[in-house]
């Protein structure tokens, strides 16, 4: 089986991944930051060092604003949900995951804020004026993917970032598909929250994930409970990272997140990107080059896409595709991505896109045997 | 010697006695920022050991404390440079 399907979760990881992961069943299965006793200790230690790795990778000031999670989504509610008071108004694109689409229209159907939808273009000063023009005097944030985990299409977040700190705007920027991938540095880029996922770009396990702020303890907490500090106290703690972080931390997660973190760190973001969108500009050429095949971006490339590629074969519905090329021996993943927003931009909604998302394990290759395999599928 | 206890206070509020201190303690309430400052002092070359402890002041509950033998003042002047959050300071 050849894997194009990273964007959902990244596969194989690096072999120091599920090393690291496995040691917390063999050296460090205490439970880190509760009790005194030394495998706490240590196993506290490595959790540190992944969470330093973390904040490291994108340059904060200290670890303690990374905030370990489940996943991106995870990251994501702690902040909207966190932040969001009775009145506030949400701008997102119309490139969102259901990540961000659903806790904000979650807070929208109670009552408590409205939102609104910026159109994104091709063209990144239409994207940013289409946000400017949303922006209303209660206006508290604007949450965007950095990247559509469709159509790969990368939003100019700096421009965005830019427009919030000159309204006084919260930014909230979802990272899924482009931690690990693209060099991303909050502090500049005026990003308040950066949401990750631990298992796409990061080669971390599946079920790990950060969220990335100096402001979390300004956020309201969503779920509250033992810390490990200020066990006496009702109140749960200001102190970050504890204030988001109860009950005990994945350690196993974390610690094969930090090795996944350190394999992105040695590799470097630019040199995966590069390698990256070398595969899918190939792909992106060879698939357009085919007859009965549906792309729905006109141009692919480096600096304005990352390597996620959609497309259908003109008369089947995308599920159709993928599980063919299943048959075939290529995991793809087809239907709407949780993506709802995208495709009804895309007009996709009732085929879907078969999705074809690149790793850094991928080849070329790889590649031509799967363009190979399309052709075929949609000469038949 | 419990110097002081409030929670939040930046280092220098501790080092009122400093220039005299040899070793002591220095207490925090998250194991993150228990960890952040031995590794910050093992940089400067002063060694610590990390320890649970408890129970700290009437209401706070668990802290972790650094043990630092040698450079006790010197270490406290490194935290409070990097605003690392100190709960309380006990002198050895």
């Amino acid at each position: 089986m050849i894997y194009f399907d990273n964007a959902a979760t990244s596969f194989p990881k690096p072999k120091r991944v599920a090393q690291a992961a496995c040691q917390s069943f063999t050296e460090y299965g205490a439970n880190p930051g509760r009790s005194g006793h030394q495998m706490s200790m240590q196993t506290a230690i490595k959790v540190y060092d992944a969470r330093e790795n973390l904040a490291e990778l994108f340059g904060l000031q200290s670890p303690e604003e990374v905030v370990f999670t489940s996943n991106c989504t995870h990251a994501v509610n702690i902040a909207i949900k966190g932040l969001m008071r009775k009145g506030d108004h949400v701008i997102i694109s119309d490139l969102e995951h259901n990540a961000v689409l659903r806790p904000v229209h979650t807070l929208a159907q109670r009552g408590l804020i409205t939102y609104s939808v910026a159109e994104t273009f091709a063209d990144p000063k239409l994207t940013v004026a289409s946000f400017a023009a949303h922006i209303r005097p209660d206006t508290r944030m604007i949450a965007c993917t950095h990247a559509s985990n469709v159509f790969g299409t990368i939003l100019p977040i700096e421009e965005i970032g830019r427009l919030c700190r000159d309204r006084d705007i919260l930014y909230l920027v979802d990272a899924a598909q482009t931690a690990g991938v693209l060099e991303i540095d909050p502090l500049s880029l005026g990003i308040d929250f950066l949401c990750v996922a631990g298992h796409k770009g990061l080669y971390g396990p599946p079920g790990t994930g950060a969220l990335m702020t100096p402001l979390g303890s300004l956020l309201d907490t969503i779920i509250e409970g033992g810390t490990g500090s200020f066990s006496a106290n009702f109140d749960q703690p200001r102190e970050m990272p504890d204030r988001l972080e109860s009950g005990t931390v994945n350690t196993m997660g974390i610690l094969g997140l930090g090795a996944g973190v350190a394999f992105v760190r040695e590799k470097t973001c630019k040199a995966i990107y590069t390698h990256e969108m070398k595969l899918a500009t190939e792909l992106f050429s060879q698939l357009k080059s085919m007859p009965k095949i549906v792309l729905y971006t006109p141009d692919f490339g480096f600096g304005t896409h990352v390597p996620v590629v959609s497309f259908n074969i003109k008369g089947q519905s995308s599920e159709q595709t993928t599980a063919q090329l299943d048959e075939a021996g290529f995991a793809l993943r087809g239907g709407l991505h949780c993506a709802p927003l995208a495709h009804r931009k895309m007009r996709t909604l009732e085929v879907g896109t078969a999705r074809i998302s690149i790793g850094a394990f991928n080849t070329i290759a790889h590649v031509h045997k799967l363009c190979d395999a399309i052709g075929k599928i949609a000469r038949a | 010697m419990l110097l002081h206890s409030f929670f939040g206070a930046q280092p220098s509020a501790f080092i009122i006695r400093g220039e005299a201190m040899n070793g002591g303690t220095v207490l925090f309430n998250s194991i993150t920022w228990a960890i952040r400052a031995q590794k910050l002092l093992n940089g400067q070359g002063i060694g610590s050991n990390i320890r649970k402890i408890s129970k700290v002041g009437q209401s706070k509950g668990c802290a972790y404390g650094l043990d630092v033998k040698k450079d006790f003042s010197k270490a406290l002047r490194i935290l409070e440079n990097s605003n690392i959050r100190i709960v309380d300071v006990i002198e050895a």
